[in-house]
């Protein structure tokens, strides 16, 4: 094989399409051996600049961040930093709050002598307030955790977390509620659970209508 | 990690440290006005890295420098339409690790397309498939592009090694007529 006919097919030598006939004239021929090599230790030699960068300065974000916030793409910095903090910070004193609040169901009902267990009716034949808002409550929760979907799967967990939990004691304080109706601590305590949901599903709500583009 | 990427990509092309954060910033303000259009055909770096090539490319297209397409014809040598034929270097061998400054400065003067494609492929280690998608042409193109790059590369930093050495060779018949100098004075 001759140097031409070799540099014909030295593109795909490189690319890493070997012949024999190649093979054997790089064995023969030190020019084209010394070719080969030479634009192999380039490539090898191209590897080691990607070292070399750093990462771009911090005012590259700066300027993004502000330029996004100009073009609408992206909420002014403070709201998203707030929701960060609030998702990290809310479920907590609910969970906690929650959690206090069950035990001290607990403890009250534990106290309080039940009566027989009745007819889930409410009194004087009008029905509870409670109950009544059951349904609304249910399709604003669907609502609001649906918008917020996708957005932020920790936060997501979190708020779901914390609405299960004030779900399982808002089921707790209403079986109270229905098997002794004049337990006026047992209804006070769903009242608050209620409220705590109410004040989840708001700030779910603040988060959904954030406004982004 | 992508902004390393894609930042190193533009600094290589500009060679300009301001020019290239603008450029960086650019091309990630492209990725969220347009990244809803991403459908994961291809891999995001891939996706992004186009981005940022066309950024590129423009801002080079805006300042007026000569872009080498990669859809142009191979440059046909004077004998017969091939490509340019050159087996071996003169007298220097490119010998031991090829030194990285010569290498930074030889890569600054290869022409924009050529240049992308070396830093796609070489430096950033994209495959010349995914090179193909970031720049719109055929892996062909991109293949003949690499081999032109790493060539002329080639070519340059044996322009180097030659300098040096006449360099060397100057300095050297430099103190010899100097000694030669100090001997006659010294034998008058």
């Amino acid at each position: 094989m001759l140097c031409s006919e070799f540099l014909k097919d030295f593109e795909r030598w490189m690319d890493g399409e070997r012949t024999p006939a190649s093979a054997v004239h790089l064995e023969e021929c030190a020019k084209c051996r010394q070719l080969t090599a030479e634009l192999g230790a380039i490539a090898l030699a191209g590897v080691r600049l990607a070292e070399e960068i750093p990462e771009p300065p911090e005012r590259v974000w700066t300027a993004l961040r502000a330029q996004l916030v100009s073009e609408g793409i992206i909420q002014q910095r403070g709201w998203r930093e707030w929701w960060a903090e609030r998702s990290a910070t809310f479920p907590r004193p609910a969970l906690a709050g929650a959690y206090a609040a069950v035990i001290l169901c607990a403890v009250v009902l534990s106290r309080v002598p039940t009566a027989p267990v009745q007819e889930p009716v409410a009194l004087g034949g009008l029905q509870s307030p409670v109950v009544a808002l059951q349904p609304q409550f249910g399709r604003v929760e669907q609502k609001q955790v649906a918008s917020v979907h996708g957005r932020n799967p920790a936060v997501i967990a979190k708020c779901r977390e914390g609405l299960e939990i004030v779900d399982n004691f808002i089921a707790l304080c209403e079986k109270t509620v229905r098997e002794d109706p004049r337990n006026q601590v047992a209804r006070e305590y769903l009242y608050s659970a209620y409220q705590q949901k109410a004040e989840l599903l708001a700030t779910m709500t603040e988060q959904g209508t954030g406004g982004t583009r | 990690m992508h902004s390393r990427r894609v930042y190193s990509l533009c600094l290589r092309m500009v060679r300009n440290t301001a020019e290239a954060e603008d450029l960086t910033q650019e091309a990630f303000l492209q990725l969220f006005r347009k990244i809803q259009t991403f459908r994961g055909d291809s891999a995001f770096s891939t996706w992004l890295h186009r981005l940022a090539v066309n950024v590129v490319l423009m801002r080079l297209r805006k300042k007026g420098l000569p872009e080498t397409s990669l859809e142009e014809a191979t440059e046909p040598d004077e004998e017969g339409g091939g490509p340019r034929k050159d087996v071996g270097g003169p007298d220097q061998l490119l010998t031991g690790s090829i030194d990285r400054v010569n290498l930074e400065r030889a890569v600054e003067e290869l022409p924009p397309g050529y240049k992308m494609v070396f830093v796609l492929h070489d430096v950033q280690g994209f495959e010349h498939n995914e090179i193909a998608e970031i720049m719109g042409c055929s892996i062909g193109n991109s293949k003949s592009q690499l081999h032109k790059a790493r060539m002329r590369l080639r070519e340059l930093l044996h322009e180097v090694e030659r300098d040096k050495s006449r360099a060397k060779r100057e300095a050297a018949r430099a103190d010899q007529s100097e000694d030669e100098d100090q001997a006659d004075a010294e034998g008058a």
